[in-house]
């Protein structure tokens, strides 16, 4: 048996397992030292470093996809909102039985502050608050954000903006918070492009419930949202009853 | 001689992300919605382009993400910093990521290839020149399975170590090594340009 030619066939075939490691820059000294070495003997394991190296071009390409993470994150902040406003440090419930850690979040999930801004304006949502001229939905202990909880609360453990307590929500309903600043007008256009009308709302934190044209399967109702999600206009749009399926993102191809 | 791609100069820039993300992560424990926003807008493009490799699924990938986000604004104040961040995340978006196929399967729904992917289907009238390398790239991988997407993804776009993928997949190293080994070699069956021969060929890809 020839000892060389067996540790030699041993050492091509780590090499071989090996190679995307070393063309990613993530091995350490010894077994990089040993790739180099081999490699600049043998012919098949310089082709495949060639290899390699086009696949890790390729795979570092710019995406064609385009991406909208701060839509993404609102909906995040409003999930986690839902589930469970004591969790944040910057829960201030007062005695006069406001949750002021919502009224921050809102400040700010509206204005787009930072959680300095939004705590610097605290005072103008007081002044507001006082004048009546908002209004935050009633929470008594135990429940979420949006209201009393619901069957599909207890099922999932939070509550999202779909289950809030206002008019009840029929099939293909859509309940939509549209971007801070988008005038009533745009909305409007929006509303006769889709077509769709307006329901119900807006509740305090800006949710209107939206009737969509019949449509004739899930699927189509799916890409409603999806498509009312890709406005810029709109900064939350989901099912206000759950569907089936889970719920598509805001993402666009170009 | 080839030359490998030098990453060192990123190295001490890639520990200060992981320590940069762990701080935000301490903070984002601390019930901080602000340093979870950053972690989140840190972590956004990378695990957006893990989880639509993944599912193959556009309409997926966003809801996926905040999945992830969630489990880590709820896991922050628990989880010990023994490894990179980025791993820790990356691991969570693979199970979220697969559970979100495989509720895809029990449910029925088309797949974004069975769907249709036309703009990110190769021409074949037009020369590999032509068309943009990311786009053939991620028609083609669709000729390999969910788990091997992973790994590949892993190691060239993440450039993470195979210690580390076993992490995130929580499985071996050799089954992470062996794994990217049968997942280059069908990578470069259908797309034989990877060896410099031939145009790719978009009909050998579809393993359905």
């Amino acid at each position: 048996m020839d000892i060389h030619a067996t540790a030699d066939t041993s050492t091509h075939d780590e090499v071989s397992l090996l190679l995307p490691w070393y063309i990613n820059g993530s091995l350490g000294d010894r077994q990089k030292t040993l790739v180099g070495e081999h490699v600049r003997n043998c012919i098949a394991c310089r082709r495949q470093m060639e290899s390699e190296t086009r696949t890790l071009a390729a795979f570092r390409a710019e995406s064609p996809l385009d991406q909208s993470a701060q839509a993404g994150f609102e909906r995040l902040h409003v999930r986690i909102a839902a589930r469970e406003p004591s969790r944040s440090g910057r829960r201030l419930a007062g005695a006069v039985g406001l949750d002021w850690n919502r009224v921050l979040d809102k400040i700010q999930s509206w204005t787009g502050m930072r959680p300095g801004m939004a705590m610097a304006a605290l005072p103008l949502a007081v002044i507001a608050l006082a004048f009546g001229l908002t209004r935050l939905p009633q929470q008594t202990a135990g429940d979420s954000v949006y209201g009393a909880g619901s069957a599909s609360t207890a099922r999932d453990g939070y509550q999202t903006l779909s289950s809030h307590a206002g008019a009840v929500a029929k099939p293909w309903d859509v309940q939509v918070i549209f971007a801070p600043g988008t005038s009533n007008d745009t909305i409007e256009r929006l509303l006769r492009s889709i077509p769709a009308t307006i329901v119900d709302g807006p509740t305090g934190v800006g949710v209107y419930t939206l009737k969509l044209p019949k449509l004739s399967a899930d699927a189509d109702f799916q890409a409603a949202i999806v498509a009312l999600r890709a406005r810029q206009e709109v900064a939350f749009a989901e099912a206000a009853q759950p569907l089936s399926i889970p719920g598509p993102g805001k993402a666009k191809t170009q | 001689m080839m030359v490998p791609v030098d990453r060192q100069l990123d190295e001490p820039r890639a520990a200060d992300q992981s320590g940069e993300d762990w701080r935000l992560i301490h903070r984002v424990g601390m019930g901080d919605q602000a340093a979870l926003e950053s972690l989140y807008m840190r972590h956004y493009s990378g695990l957006y382009r893990f989880i639509l490799q993944v599912t193959r699924r556009v309409d997926f990938v966003e809801e996926v993400i905040n999945d992830v986000m969630f489990v880590v604004w709820e896991k922050a104040a628990e989880v010990k910093p023994l490894s990179k961040a980025s791993t820790w995340i990356l691991g969570i978006a693979h199970n979220k990521a697969l559970q979100a196929l495989r509720r895809n399967r029990r449910t029925g729904s088309a797949t974004l290839d069975q769907s249709g992917y036309a703009e990110l289907t190769p021409d074949m009238d037009m020369s590999f020149g032509e068309m943009e390398t990311r786009e053939v790239l991620f028609a083609l991988l669709r000729g390999l399975s969910p788990e091997q997407r992973a790994v590949m993804e892993l190691v060239y776009y993440h450039g993470l170590h195979y210690s580390e993928i076993a992490r995130v997949i929580d499985c071996p190293e050799n089954t992470v090594k062996t794994r990217v080994f049968h997942a280059r070699r069908k990578l470069r069956e259908i797309w034989p340009e990877l060896t410099g021969t031939r145009a790719p060929d978009a009909s050998k890809t579809d393993n359905r």
